[in-house]
């Protein structure tokens, strides 16, 4: 993703022991951003941010920290599924996973640990947007006229 | 008569005969361009020939032998039609098989090539022809790409949602494809290009169509079956129907093409046999022939005549049949259809284009290689524009030799010392005849393809008192939109000639009444041309007048004809019979059906989304859905430093301007990566506020 945060031309430092709303404010966005408005879920992810050790600094290097830990986060919980989810695979599974809680019925599972990875991963591939066929290409000599 | 059900040989396409019949064909084609060249001599050759009636004779040539190729060929379709014959086994067609009785090996795609199409009705055609697929228990054999060049944003984010709920609505996961290439590199045939260099190696044939293409089930069926047998075949070309516009311009070509064009597709069937043409659209392609001989060069020179070729369509077909593939038509393939242009300007603006890509065939015509046959389908290219100005040269060469002849006045003793006056000799009779003749090498076939439908079954098209009053008025209709063509064709033909290039803007497709304000804009050049011409003829050569009257009546009424046939109001009536109508319009094949209910679905779909912006960037920051699937999308891959750096600038200038401050390239920049939601957009702005 685009780093917005080095936008920013705050220079404001955090202390260590202010992370906690930065941390709930990135986690309801992650949530949200998987169409997940559940309390519990947004508690989980914000914790697991708050867990990791934060050295002081600027308000946009935490943000883009945080940003990043929670992609980190979730990309793992991912893996934990068996569900690759590196680069754009990434996106792939939170298209599916919005696709799949439109309803709101994974809104509990979301980032649960313990759950049942083969009951999730399966649904879940069924969401994931399927674009373009495998690459099979040829070899197209131009021609001479 | 009862038609024999096909067998396996009936799928195999043949060239046999080639030889003999283009003989005859063509020996036709000459004997008939002589005489009328030889009759346009005589007839101006009364009192001697001077150079400016030379000059007219010379151009009359080239004109009439186009004229004759097309009339020879619209007579060899007229008794093929009569006859109901194969074109190329001059056999009665068989009764072909339903598509769910044929088994098919081979897998196909169908590629969509778009480029600032509005995505829901392109979507609404994939979701009429799928289900078609479907219904006819072939579903399988077939995929499906949508190939985006589009460079709207909004119309691309458009795209990829109207794409995933077309997928999810069909269940087609897997099956239905799509992609937008970030370069719009040598355009359409580019696109293609791209396809086949990364995916054409998992299917055999590729079935191209335009955005307005629709195509049956049992035609798509038929068509692979067809390639499957005869494996000589490259490229085989349907013949589309056009339909679905509703101005008055476009149902009176609708009419046209329905009553008359099977007749010169059979015509030209017939002559071509494996030689044919590709007219990039609605037909299928063997890809491994394709890959292996169509890719296209760059022409030398710069654009408008050099560069990457742009009419990619007749190249192929030629650099296929250079490489020894066959390219057939078949005109009796139903279930192909396309849309025309609804009215004057929209029309001319594809010419315009067209014109262009058929004037750089100039440079392919002396290729290497290239078979006789490809070399004529470039020239006919070339010459559909070419022969506008010579037209014009025609005209106005005869328009100064009747001045001139005016002024001259008569010579009775042209010797000096003459015993005896040489009476001028009055051969008028003789150019009436010639006119005549000529008038009905244009119309005869086209009144024939006519009686051959009121005499079989007028019914699909309103009964035989719609048709008889309907074939005048499109004759009319034709007599007066000829000049505004010809001086527009010549127009571009100087325009491309001079050295200016045309952009690539999405074809307009949509109906719309165009004001006499624009129409008067387009045509006021007109309009000052058909003044002065008849201003000169009627005061310098007064007896040419009456000939010219349906050149300058086309030029006079451009305005009013441009904006009245751009009306859906106008001509569907004349007292109590129905005008123009065709068979698609009674009795709507179920794909037109099916077309109409997607096309339906997509605007409830649109009236849903009433109100919801259509501004794709807000869409992707409102919506996480659509974020995540644009994001799903894009090519997995990093911007490089100085791209992220500008992506950073563009991001605080929405977050302090807004969706609105950004240009369409500023956009379309942001979007090619993906999009951030909007509490980290607005991030720097929240900023100050953290604690």
């Amino acid at each position: 993703m685009n780093d917005m945060t080095r936008i920013t031309t705050s220079e404001i430092r955090l202390a260590v022991a202010d992370w906690t709303e930065p941390c709930h404010n990135v986690a309801r966005a992650w949530c949200r951003s998987f169409g997940v408005h559940s309390q519990a879920a947004v508690e989980r992810l914000a914790a697991r941010l708050a867990a990791a050790p934060m050295a002081s600094r600027s308000a946009h290097e935490a943000e883009t920290l945080l940003h990043d830990r929670a992609r980190t986060i979730i990309a793992g919980w991912f893996g934990a599924l068996g569900l690759a989810a590196e680069g754009r695979d990434f996106d792939r599974l939170r298209h599916a996973f919005l696709l799949a809680n439109a309803n709101g019925a994974l809104e509990t599972l979301f980032l649960a640990e313990g759950i049942e990875a083969a009951r999730l991963a399966p649904m879940l591939m069924r969401f994931v947007p399927v674009a373009t066929p495998p690459v099979r290409g040829c070899d197209m000599p131009r021609q001479r006229i | 008569m009862r038609r024999r059900p096909a067998r396996d040989e009936d799928f195999r396409l043949i060239d046999h005969a080639a030889p003999i019949r283009r003989t005859i064909f063509f020996g036709l084609v000459v004997v008939l361009s002589v005489a009328g060249i030889a009759a346009m001599t005589h007839a101006l050759s009364g009192d001697g020939l001077r150079p400016i009636e030379l000059v007219v004779i010379a151009i009359f040539g080239i004109n009439f032998t186009w004229i004759a190729l097309g009339f020879t060929t619209g007579i060899a379709g007229t008794i093929l039609r009569l006859f109901r014959l194969d074109p190329a086994r001059l056999r009665p067609s068989p009764r072909w098989p339903a598509a769910r009785d044929i088994v098919l090996e081979g897998r196909s795609i169908i590629l969509v090539p778009v480029h600032n199409e509005d995505p829901e009705p392109v979507f609404a055609r994939i979701r009429a022809v799928w289900r078609s697929l479907a219904e006819c228990g072939h579903s399988e054999s077939f995929d499906v790409f949508v190939l985006s060049d589009t460079r709207d944003p909004d119309i691309w984010i458009e795209e990829e949602l109207v794409w995933a709920r077309t997928v999810t609505e069909l269940a087609a996961e897997g099956r239905i494809f799509y992609r937008r290439r970030p370069d719009n590199r040598e355009r359409k045939s580019g696109n293609l290009r791209d396809f086949l260099e990364r995916w054409g190696g998992a299917y055999d044939f590729m079935i191209v169509f335009d955005a307005d293409s629709l195509m049956s089930g049992e035609t798509l069926v038929r068509l692979q079956r067809h390639m499957e047998a005869s494996p000589r075949a490259g490229m085989i070309q349907t013949s589309p129907i056009p339909t679905g516009h509703g101005t008055l311009f476009a149902r009176v070509l609708q009419f046209l093409s329905r009553l008359h064009g099977p007749t010169m597709a059979r015509g030209l069937a017939f002559w071509q046999l494996g030689s044919g043409n590709y007219w990039g659209h609605n037909a299928i392609i063997r890809i491994s022939a394709f890959v292996a001989c169509c890719g296209l060069p760059e022409l030398p020179g710069k654009p408008p005549l050099g560069g990457p070729i742009l009419s990619h369509d007749f190249v192929e077909a030629a650099l296929m049949r250079r490489g020894g593939w066959e390219v057939h038509l078949l005109p009796d393939l139903e279930g192909s259809w396309e849309e025309l242009p609804p009215n004057v300007i929209d029309y001319a603006i594809r010419d315009r284009r067209w014109c262009q890509g058929n004037l750089q065939h100039i440079k392919v015509l002396p290729g290497t290689g290239l078979r006789p046959l490809s070399r004529l389908h470039l020239f006919m290219g070339v010459m559909s524009y070419l022969s506008s100005p010579f037209w014009l040269l025609l005209l106005l060469a005869s328009t100064a030799a009747a001045i001139e002849a005016g002024m001259r006045g008569v010579d009775f003793f042209p010797e000096e010392a003459a015993l005896f006056p040489a009476w001028p000799l009055d051969r008028r009779d003789e150019m009436l005849t010639l006119l005549l003749f000529t008038l009905g090498m244009l119309i005869l076939p086209r009144l024939v393809s006519a009686l051959i439908v009121i005499l079989r079954n007028a019914r699909p098209y309103g009964g035989r008192a719609a048709l008889l009053v309907s074939m005048p008025l499109e004759l009319l209709f034709g007599v007066l939109l000829a000049p505004v063509m010809m001086l527009l064709h010549s127009r571009f033909v100087i325009e491309i000639l001079a050295g200016r290039a045309v952009g690539w803007e999405a074809q307009a497709r949509g109906e719309r009444i165009v004001t006499w304000r624009e129409a008067l804009a387009l045509h006021r050049g007109h309009l000052a041309v058909g003044i002065l011409w008849t201003g000169i003829a009627m005061f310098a050569a007064e007896g040419f007048l009456p000939w010219l009257l349906p050149v300058l009546a086309g030029l006079l009424l451009a305005p009013a004809f441009t904006h009245l046939t751009s009306r859906s109001d106008l001509g569907r009536q004349l007292g109590p019979v129905p005008l123009f109508l065709t068979p698609e319009e009674i009795d709507p094949p179920r794909e037109l059906r099916l077309l109409e209910e997607e096309c339906a679905r997509s605007a409830a779909h649109r009236a849903e989304a009433d109100g919801e912006t259509t501004d794709g960037l807000r869409r992707l920051i409102e919506d996480p859905v659509a974020s995540a699937l644009h994001a799903a999308l894009l090519p997995d891959a990093a911007p490089d430093p100085r791209t992220e750096a500008e992506i950073a600038i563009l991001y605080e200038k929405l977050a302090r301007l807004g969706a609105d401050s950004l240009s369409r390239r500023e956009k379309i920049l942001l979007l090619s990566w993906p999009v951030r939601p909007l509490d980290q957009i607005m991030a720097g702005r929240s900023a100050p506020d953290l604690p």
